[in-house]
Parts: structure tokens; C-alpha cells; sequence
């Protein structure tokens, strides 16, 4: 059925379209969102992402592949947004949010801040394996089919990513420990 | 914390852990936006971005700064050849006279690149971007949909007619064995090494070539249909890439499955030419017959005159 939206909505059918993505909405926005870490950003990413992939809809060469094609186009969309904020913001420093802990007691409030501000420091592209990987389970084959990058070019990046998280969980305890936050 | 627990099980947990539902605006704001969004046309999607070896960068930019150099060359005051840097004189120009085609103006060219004609009137008419530059003539109720640097579009009064697009600068796409496809290094493909990729292509039937000579510029026309159960090269891919563009960005078009295309290529002062007629795979081969020769006439009109494309001197048809 799904074959049959894509085919359709290639054609131009809208409407079409717009069941497509809207069963496939949430995912892309969680996606977004982890990335980003920003919920209003996240949101204009994903309008963007689906937006363009109207757009170039007609290049895409194999309707079954469409769900990859998307969540591609949508990473990149994501990683073009966060290098720009990234740039802004590349003197400022992001401050811990106090907020209600998560459901589980597994991670500390200040575990989360921790790794928050860990991932913050990744380059874009580092956060996007990591969510491929952890969030979606995503093998370092699969996160080669969706970036459409080399399998032994995946693996390296994610080994390289989990490397710049430690760093950077590091880096802020040891700045933690010398502005006195609890580490 | 690092060094309790395992940095990997930390990310499992932590990125499990956030917003999984959309705001149902969402959708509405793109469903809105893509009401005013057309899609790409189906010649202009990128396949996919090729690969470029570093040969091929090397001479695409080589290529970049000589047509900025001819361009530059050809603003020159006293310029007398098409080429630029003349002697001071200006010698008779041998030029067409004017044309019909209108003075720029904003209209509505085909994703929404910029430069094109709009709708033609009846008469000659030339390119203003595409070099070597292109001068035609036409009947009333064709389009000039796209004028750029390396590609030209003419769309027939009926919109549903397969249209005639134009190409220079554009390599051949090798794809032989894979679904990753690779440009072929040379920067100018000659008509010879074109007719025989596309004969030897295993995703084309081919008919035989034919000896064309188009406003005094020789070469070969071919009709090719990507063939659907002949497509083994990528299973599951229904489209035959077959050009390479040269110019950013670097894209590749080819022939989905069913499609048809009337080749005419040529050498034009060393430079070659690819002009195609393209219908669509729900053409019957007669609608597509009739097409190419709705189209044919249009196209023996074609003269090809001095252009940005060309990096040598040349005589104005």
C-alpha cells in the first residue's frame, strides 16, 4: 500500500503525500528532537525535511526505499540546522535546565544535564550516528544505508562519536568539578 | 560517570528518554506548504550525487575558470568573434539579424532557475546562457523553460508533448556492473563514444544510429527506450542514469523504465551536443513517433553559434 502512496504521490498526488507522511511524523520528530535537542527546532527540521522531499520526491529511484530516503533527507536537513545554530552559538555555553526527572530512576537529573551538554559539544554528524545507533538500534550497517556512506566508514564514526561523547562527558566534569556543579 | 558505567548503556538510556509524538500542526504546515511547492521535474531530479574522482573535480574547475576567463574575455570592449579580445576594428558582423526572442523579462522558468525566454513567439530566437549558443526558430506556443549554462528546454504548445532538451558539458555515466555510477573522466565525450554506450548499454534497447548534419554540425540520432525487464543493473531501480552533468551541482540524470528518448548528437567545433527528445513511459511508441516529429522540425532549425562553451575561436552561423 505504502508502494502504492509513493508511486502516486510522485506523480504529484498530494494528498497522497500527506497520509504518507503523517503515519510517519511522530518518528521523524523524535529523530529530530534528539538530535537538535531543541523541540521548536526539531519541528521546523522536520517541516523542512518533508517540505524538500515533495520537492525531489521524483528522484527517488525506489519507492521501497522511501522510508530510508526520508529519514536520510531528514538527517541532513537536521545536521545543515544544528552546524548553523552551532556556529551561533559556538560562544556560548549551554547552561543546565532543571526539570522534572524521567520516569525512570536509572539516570540522576544530573546525569542527564551531564550527558546533554556532552552531546551538545559533538559535531552534528557524531550526534546523528549516535541517535541512529541508540535511539533507532540502527547497526553500523544500517546507519551506512541511511547516510548512504561506506559500512567500514559507519563504524569508524560511530567508534569516533562514542570516543567525542566520553571526551566530552570528561571535559564537563572537569569543568563541573571547577565551577562547583556536581559532576 | 563515564567511569561507572558503560558510556553506551548511558546513551541507550538517556536517548530513550523525550518527545515521540509530533504537534499535529506538523502535517497541516506542510500540507500547506506543498500546495505552493511544485515537485522537481522528473529531468532534473538527481539521482543520486555521483562519484567525482579527483581527476574529474580537477578538470571541472579547470573548466569553471576557462568559461568565466571566455566569458570575462567576452564582455572585453570591441569584441568581435565571439571569443573576445579582437583587434580594435570592429570587421562586419556576421551575425543573424534580430531575433523575436523578447528582451528579459520575469517569467516563470522551470524551477525557478533563472534566465529562461518564456513562452516564444513565432520566429528565431537564441540562447542567452546556454553555449555554444543555441538560435532556432520556432512556431507560436513553444516555451523556453530553461536556459542555463549547460542546458536548454523547449516545451511544445501541448504540455503533455515530450519536450526537447538540449545539453553540452555533460559526460557519460558508466553503470555497468553496480548501482553506483561513476562519470567517465573525460570532460567532452565525442558522438562516436556516446553511440556506442548507448548501443552496448544492457538497461537500453537501441535502434541503429543515423547520419545527421543539423545546421552544418555533424553527427548521429538515436532513438533508446529504457527497457524494463532489461534494467539488471540495480534490482528494484526502474531508472538507467546515463548523463552526468559537469557543472554543480554535480547530478546525473537518467532514462526511468518505459521512457523514451530521441538522441541527436553532436560535434559542434569540438564541443559535443546532446539534444533529446524525451517521452514519458506512458507514451505509446506511436504517440512518441509523432512527438519526435512534432519536434524534428524544430530541431533541424537548430545553428549553433559562438558560445561560453566553446573555448576557441568560431565563425557566427
Amino acid at each position: 500500500v505504502d508502494r502504492d502512496l509513493v508511486e502516486a504521490a510522485r506523480n504529484g498526488d498530494r494528498e497522497a503525500y500527506v497520509d504518507l507522511i503523517r503515519v510517519r511524523s511522530d518518528r521523524l520528530f523524535a529523530i529530530a528532537q534528539r538530535v537538535l535537542r531543541d523541540i521548536d527546532r526539531a519541528e521546523d527540521a522536520l517541516q523542512d525535511a518533508l517540505v524538500i522531499a515533495w520537492r525531489d520526491l521524483r528522484g527517488l529511484r525506489d519507492p521501497d526505499r522511501f522510508d530510508a530516503w526520508l529519514q536520510r533527507l531528514l538527517i541532513n536537513v537536521c545536521i545543515a540546522q544544528a552546524t548553523r545554530e552551532r556556529r551561533r552559538t559556538s560562544n556560548l555555553r549551554v547552561l543546565p535546565i532543571d526539570g522534572p526527572a524521567a520516569p525512570d530512576d536509572l539516570l540522576s537529573v544530573a546525569d542527564r544535564d551531564q550527558l546533554d551538554r556532552g552531546f551538545r559539544r559533538l559535531p552534528p554528524e557524531q550526534r546523528a550516528i549516535l541517535v541512529l545507533h541508540h535511539y533507532l538500534g540502527y547497526t553500523p550497517s544500517e546507519i551506512a544505508e541511511t547516510l548512504g556512506i561506506p559500512a567500514g566508514t559507519a563504524r569508524s564514526r560511530l567508534h569516533h562519536a562514542h570516543r567525542a561523547m566520553r571526551a566530552a562527558l570528561e571535559a564537563d566534569a572537569r569543568s563541573s568539578v571547577r565551577e562547583g556543579r556536581p559532576a | 560517570m563515564t567511569q561507572q558505567r558503560d558510556i553506551e548503556s548511558l546513551l541507550d538510556l538517556w536517548l530513550s528518554d523525550g518527545p515521540i509524538v509530533a504537534p499535529d500542526r506538523v502535517i497541516d504546515v506542510v500540507a500547506d506548504r506543498i500546495e505552493r511547492q511544485a515537485q522537481r521535474p522528473a529531468w532534473r531530479f538527481h539521482l543520486r550525487e555521483i562519484y567525482v574522482n579527483t581527476i574529474l573535480r580537477a578538470g571541472a574547475a579547470v573548466a569553471a575558470i576557462a568559461i568565466v576567463a571566455v566569458i570575462g574575455f567576452n564582455l572585453l570592449p570591441n569584441s568581435s568573434n565571439g571569443v573576445g579580445g579582437g583587434p580594435a576594428t570592429n570587421p562586419p558582423s556576421s551575425e543573424p539579424s534580430p531575433t523575436l526572442t523578447a528582451a528579459p523579462r520575469t517569467v516563470a522558468c522551470e524551477d525557478d532557475l533563472p534566465g529562461c525566454a518564456g513562452p516564444l513567439q513565432a520566429g528565431e530566437h537564441r540562447s542567452r546562457n546556454f553555449g555554444p549558443k543555441l538560435i532556432y526558430t520556432t512556431p507560436t506556443g513553444w516555451t523556453n523553460a530553461i536556459d542555463i549554462a549547460d542546458i536548454y528546454k523547449l516545451d511544445p504548445p501541448e504540455a503533455t508533448t515530450p519536450y526537447i532538451l538540449i545539453w553540452t558539458n555533460v559526460g557519460i555515466i558508466e553503470s555497468s556492473n553496480s548501482c553506483a555510477p561513476s562519470a567517465r573522466a573525460s570532460p567532452n565525450s565525442t558522438v562516436q563514444e556516446w553511440i556506442d554506450f548507448l548501443m552496448a548499454h544492457p538497461g537500453l534497447h537501441a535502434t541503429d544510429p543515423v547520419l545527421v548534419d543539423i545546421g552544418g554540425s555533424k553527427g548521429q540520432s538515436i532513438d533508446v527506450t529504457a527497457s524494463a525487464d532489461r534494467v539488471k543493473l540495480c534490482p528494484g531501480d526502474p531508472n538507467v542514469p546515463l548523463i552526468a552533468r559537469k557543472t554543480a551541482p554535480i547530478s546525473e540524470y537518467g532514462a526511468s523504465a518505459g521512457s523514451w528518448l530521441h538522441l541527436t548528437i553532436l560535434d559542434v567545433r569540438g564541443t559535443t551536443v546532446l539534444i533529446e527528445v524525451y517521452g514519458p513511459a506512458s507514451a505509446s511508441s506511436s504517440e512518441f513517433a509523432a512527438a519526435v516529429a512534432a519536434a524534428q522540425p524544430v530541431i533541424d532549425t537548430f545553428r549553433f553559434g559562438c558560445g561560453p562553451a566553446v573555448p576557441r575561436p568560431c565563425t557566427q552561423p
